[in-house]
């Protein structure tokens, strides 16, 4: 590269030797940010200082953990107990999954009601997809390790689900046991990957910001920037704004983990797996509910398989999906509502996992849906999700769009 | 829309609350828990360490007959506020498997286990040698507890309920005592049927700081302690968070400040023309 180096003193020397100053200059003081980004862009930022501190803690329980089935319970607890601020490694590391996926969460749900999917951001949205899948199974099989019975009877549940595959799949499930149940072999090579695949992810996020750093940020009116008028430089005035929301996310995070560490767990999994006695019922982590609602709402556990794969499928096909050339729900009236109508079936779904399907539906001790069942709402809601996909291709045939100005500028000064 | 500036905050508590739903999943069949005032709770509860050396007391006369508290270590009492002397003396009333004496060996000429008197980094001797021992009198063995408090729904609620949920044999009815059989009634019980009997009564253990020795202070106190080993360390982890809370505030406050100011230069300059890219 015959660029000239316009970089002065060590930040010149090293870019001589080494080219990481210009690219880092590029991504901090040369990103054309869009002029109207909300708080909702801060997600993104936030969910990547996560997965840091989630490989940092990670890295350290690992040091202290024994990945043995008659072992991995009490090194757990010699963590909580007696490695020197082992408990706050551990309870940062355990309420720091649920907060990555409240932040990616929420990150997802900003990308779909502003149509960040669109405009040659197919890799980019699917880069996220992909993220996703590897944090579920990152997540999953970190929740086996601590071989409480939740986490023992949670494995023995999922892993269980693979033997719906026709044909092959009991021999799948051996396979992936390492044996004929759930033993010794798999907690180990779930502890391997559950080390190794954190760095898969680290790999897919690096690709995920270059494909966007490639395309550029979207905005809430869904506007291409059409020049310098639309934009503002991302530092200093977006790293500003991230450090102000990241001290707000972390300032609820902190309340959970030094106050409520053992709020978003189960209790039942303080106890040691015991093989012997399952647990009354067996519930997932709640970042898993939704998705376990779809499985449990189809009565044929390969469609239910297929169902619950499907839900995250249908995500990553949005892009083909929604035919309409406006990205902002904003300017979508139709698609509007069946954004909030998608998000609130997602949150119901979330609550149908929980409870057991025989039962009357209920939030919170209330029963909002009179005395229909917990199988049925899920069902329904179910519907309702798949329904937001199947019917996005048909929306732009009657949707009429509201007025839309023409440029970024334009929307905040009056004038392009 | 100035709603989906406020929506991300919004967002947050709501998923925060979904997610609070796992937990407030019904904790099956048994009765309404009797809901005491705990000291260690909220933001700034802190464990009542004469309550917990108490419950300690009851642990050590009554539930240790039976139950294992194998994460509890004696110089852990330390952090009761009982000295370094007085742990020792505790330690030295129990004995412990010794280990390989000179000769290498773990078990005298008569076949018995060789044993050593207790120090303070020891754990809590088990009552029995293993599992199927314990589960000799009752056909299961008795739980390990040390992690109790935290592996029942209700913790340290749970405990002073089950502990005062017991009903006598002559005020069962005629269902509950065929229920029962020949093991015991707890209203609070998953199933209500329990093989422990009612460890617990008036005047059950002789306290030394002449706090009245009731049921109901016994089992509030059992379970203070119970939660305490759960969770030694609720007290400097509640400290930890009140300092870490305190600076995320400060610093988001600055770091708001300073937003807001990187941003009033914004707003000074468009009539200046092109949007500051560097």
């Amino acid at each position: 590269m015959s660029q000239a180096n316009q970089y002065k003193g060590f930040a010149g020397w090293l870019e001589k030797r080494l080219p990481i100053i210009s690219p880092a200059d590029h991504f901090f003081n040369h990103y054309p940010t869009p002029r109207n980004l909300n708080y909702f862009w801060n997600f993104g930022a936030i969910a990547g200082l996560l997965m840091g501190l989630m490989i940092l803690t990670g890295l350290i329980l690992a040091m202290q953990y024994t990945p043995s089935t008659l072992h991995a319970f009490d090194s757990v607890e010699r963590i909580m107990r007696d490695v020197n601020y082992g408990w706050l490694l551990r309870y940062l590391h355990m309420n720091g999954a649920s907060f990555f996926f409240i932040a990616v969460y929420i990150h997802i749900f900003r990308g779909v009601y502003y149509g960040s999917y669109k405009g040659e951001r197919e890799v980019l949205w699917i880069l996220g997809i992909v993220i996703l899948v590897l944090m579920m199974a990152i997540a999953f099989m970190g929740y086996s390790l601590v071989w409480g019975n939740m986490s023992f009877w949670g494995v023995t549940v999922i892993t269980n689900l693979f033997s719906a595959i026709p044909v092959v799949g009991d021999t799948l499930v051996t396979w992936l046991w390492g044996g004929f149940s759930v033993d010794n072999p798999t907690l180990n090579r779930f502890f391997v990957l559950h080390f190794a695949l954190p760095f898969v992810l680290l790999a897919v996020v690096g690709l995920h910001v270059l494909a966007l750093h490639q395309v550029g940020s979207n905005n809430p009116l869904g506007i291409d920037m059409k020049g310098p008028q639309d934009t503002m430089s991302f530092h200093p005035y977006f790293t500003m704004e991230k450090l102000f929301f990241i001290g707000l996310f972390f300032t609820i995070y902190f309340l959970v983990v030094f106050f409520a560490p053992n709020m978003l767990g189960e209790a039942i999994n303080y106890e040691p797996a015991n093989p012997l006695s399952t647990p009354e019922h067996i519930v997932p982590e709640w970042y898993f509910l939704p998705f376990y609602a779809i499985l449990r709402s189809i009565p044929d556990k390969l469609g239910g398989v297929i169902a619950m794969g499907g839900a995250i499928v249908a995500l990553g096909l949005l892009p083909w999906l929604d035919r309409s050339p406006i990205r902002s729900a904003r300017f979508r009236p139709v698609f509007q509502i069946m954004v909030f109508v998608f998000v609130i079936a997602c949150i119901i779904l979330g609550f149908v996992g929980a409870q057991v399907p025989a039962d009357a539906f209920q939030i919170y001790g209330v029963q909002v849906f009179g005395s229909l069942s917990v199988l049925r709402t899920g069902q329904i809601f179910t519907a309702i999700y798949f329904g937001f996909f199947v019917l996005l291709p048909f929306v732009p045939l009657f949707e009429r769009p509201r007025k839309m100005p023409r440029s970024i500028a334009e929307a905040i000064d009056g004038h392009a | 829309m100035r709603l989906m500036k406020i929506i991300p905050a919004a967002l947050l508590g709501l998923t925060l609350v979904g997610g609070a739903s796992t937990a407030a999943l019904a904790s099956g069949d048994g009765a309404e828990l009797k809901h005491q005032h705990w000291h260690f709770q909220g933001f700034f509860g802190q464990y009542d360490k004469a309550a917990a050396l108490r419950g300690f007391q009851i642990f050590e006369e009554v539930c240790s007959a039976c139950h294992a508290a194998k994460y509890l270590r004696f110089r852990d009492l330390e952090a009761l506020g009982l000295s370094k002397d007085q742990v020792k003396a505790v330690a030295a009333k129990y004995e412990v498997d010794a280990e390989p004496n000179d000769d290498g060996m773990t078990y005298d000429d008569d076949g018995e286990r060789l044993k050593r008197t207790a120090l303070q980094s020891d754990v809590f001797p088990a009552p029995f040698p293993n599992e199927k021992a314990a589960a000799s009198i009752h056909g299961v063995a008795p739980p390990d507890l040390s992690l109790l408090a935290k592996s029942r729904e209700g913790g340290a609620d749970y405990i002073y309920s089950l502990l005062t949920s017991y009903v006598d044999a002559e005020h069962l009815t005629e269902e509950q005592a065929k229920k029962a059989g020949d093991l015991n009634y707890n209203a609070v019980f998953p199933g209500n049927v329990i093989a422990m009997a009612a460890p617990l009564s008036d005047e059950s253990v002789e306290y030394v700081d002449g706090t009245e020795p009731t049921l109901e202070q016994h089992a509030k106190d059992v379970a203070e302690f119970l939660m305490w080993v759960a969770e030694p360390n609720l007290d400097s982890r509640k400290r930890m968070g009140w300092a870490v809370l305190l600076f995320m505030i400060v610093f988001t406050i600055l770091a708001y400040l300073a937003y807001r100011r990187v941003h009033a230069r914004v707003h000074e300059e468009p009539a200046n023309g092109p949007w500051p890219l560097h």
